[in-house]
């Protein structure tokens, strides 16, 4: 990858945000007037708790170059547990992906209350960045090709 | 039959497989005389000379027919759900892991069934070599049980030595680069074909719609390329997360050697080590992750504790 390539290259990052507090956030952050990288693509969904893994997954895998996850902070949750319950899988699923090495360093999870727009643009600002230093992810369907140059060792 | 297992080598302490399947054929044939239960699923010969097939015992002549030996490596769990009425089941340690989980998930009736539990060091699988699960396996003993049969044929049981391990992922996983890593799961998924088969041997994978057969949400692409082999691997181990027991079915059934064991059991590990839970072991715990705790830790969040 060039250098002046990846310098202009902005990530397509999709954000999975809670209904009640970091998609609040994120319209305090635009009312604010608050800039931050035109990276993200939101999605809006109920509560954290309601993020299926496998909607990170599919994302990863249909070729997103990053993911992002924000809830309430926990014993802020509009539904009072969802997102005690999306702590444990968020942090097996990171787990998971980093055993897997697939990943790992592409998918952000956090906690952004409504009233913390400045901290939402930071959170976008720095995960942007991460993302930006990794560079374009590899489409799925070529990892293949990947493969062909490790050496497989007997199995 | 009958032949020793070669990885029991601490003299005195062997399983005898003849006295042990005679034992089960007491039992079977007691339990279905006296109408205690409408069937026994147990194994059976296969005719076709395969490793032994499930035989679902609805009278003390097909009792006959039960065996039990070294090669018995299936896990029967998956199918006691096909029974609505009471049934006893030929369990090893593991299988009974898969009943508790079963159990406390609401799948089935703690009095409809009824658990020969055998005491267990091992068994073979297809190749002739230890099987998948049993590699470092801890429990020789049935975690719950109605009718023990111990390693000796008796009721108590003598406590079998562990199988070895050779392959601990915990060691792999603290000293291997990322890079590793993603060969190693690249190098296995590689080798699969999507035929589902490890789905559908596993105790933990019992739903009655799964996301790989659901067309019209379109989760799931058919087409056998690396982006989907990863969304299935994946997906499937998120959902078996604090659910895997650990018993290699997937990996015994696989018709291409994918070996993806090492990933179960280090989601395993990184569980008991969070949240201080092991799956198969009480039933009257919800599972780790149909649970929360307040003083949960933010690990692998942005700013939390890293992995
Ligand atoms: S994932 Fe494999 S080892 Fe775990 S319970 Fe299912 S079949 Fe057994
Ligand atoms: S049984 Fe093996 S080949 Fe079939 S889907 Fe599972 S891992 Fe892939």
């Amino acid at each position: 990858m060039p250098d002046k390539l990846q310098e202009n290259w902005c990530p397509t990052i999709i954000a999975f945000l809670c209904n009640w507090c970091s998609y609040a956030g994120a319209d305090l952050a635009g009312t604010s007037r608050l800039q931050y990288p035109p990276s993200i693509r939101i999605i809006r969904v109920p509560c954290s708790g309601r993020i299926n893994p496998q909607y990170i997954i599919k994302a990863l895998v249909d070729g997103a170059d990053g993911v992002l996850v924000s809830g309430c902070h926990p014993g802020d949750c509009h539904y009072l547990t969802g997102n005690m319950y999306a702590r444990r899988r968020f942090s097996v699923l990171k787990h998971l992906l980093s055993v897997c090495g697939f990943g790992e360093d592409r998918v952000h999870f956090t906690w952004v209350s409504a009233s913390e727009g400045g901290r939402f643009a930071d959170v976008v600002e720095e995960v942007t960045e991460k993302i930006r230093k990794l560079g374009p992810a590899l489409p799925p369907r070529d990892i293949a090709v990947d493969v062909k140059g490790v050496s497989i060792d007997g199995r | 039959m009958g032949d020793k297992l070669k990885q029991n080598d601490s003299p005195g302490v062997v399983q005898d497989f003849e006295e042990q399947e005679r034992c089960i054929r007491l039992i079977a044939k007691e339990l279905l005389s006296s109408d205690t239960v409408d069937v026994v699923i147990g194994f059976q010969e296969d005719d076709i000379g395969g490793s032994p097939i499930p035989l679902f015992a609805r009278s003390p002549e097909q009792a006959e027919k039960l065996v039990w030996n070294e090669n018995c490596w299936r896990n029967l769990a998956p199918y006691f759900k096909r029974f609505d009425g009471k049934v006893a089941v030929v369990a090893k340690p593991c299988d009974t892991r898969s009943i508790v989980n079963l159990i406390a998930e609401n799948q089935l009736e703690r009095e409809n069934i009824t658990i020969i539990g055998i005491e267990c060091g091992g068994v073979l699988n297809r190749d002739g070599v230890l099987a998948h699960g049993c590699l470092g396996c801890t429990s020789t003993v049935p975690a719950i049980w109605d009718y023990p049969v111990a390693a000796d044929g008796g009721k108590e049981f003598i406590g079998l030595p562990s199988p070895p391990s050779t392959d601990t992922f915990v060691d792999f996983n603290a000293d291997s680069s990322r890079e590793d890593r993603r060969n190693r799961f690249l190098r296995e998924i590689d080798k699969c074909i999507l035929c589902y088969s490890c789905r559908q041997a596993c105790p933990g994978c019992y739903c009655e719609s799964c996301f790989v057969d659901r067309k019209m949400t379109n989760w799931h692409q058919r087409d056998v390329d690396t982006g989907n082999k990863i969304a299935f691997h994946l997906t499937r181990a998120m959902h078996l997360a604090g659910r895997c027991v650990t018993c290699g079915a997937c990996e015994n059934v696989c018709p291409s050697g994918v070996s993806l064991k090492y990933i179960y059991d280090e989601i395993n590990r990184f569980i008991e080590d969070q949240y201080d839970f092991r799956a198969g072991i009480n039933a009257d715990l919800p599972s780790a992750m149909n649970s929360f705790d307040q003083t949960d830790r933010d690990t692998g969040f942005l700013g939390g504790e890293g992995i």
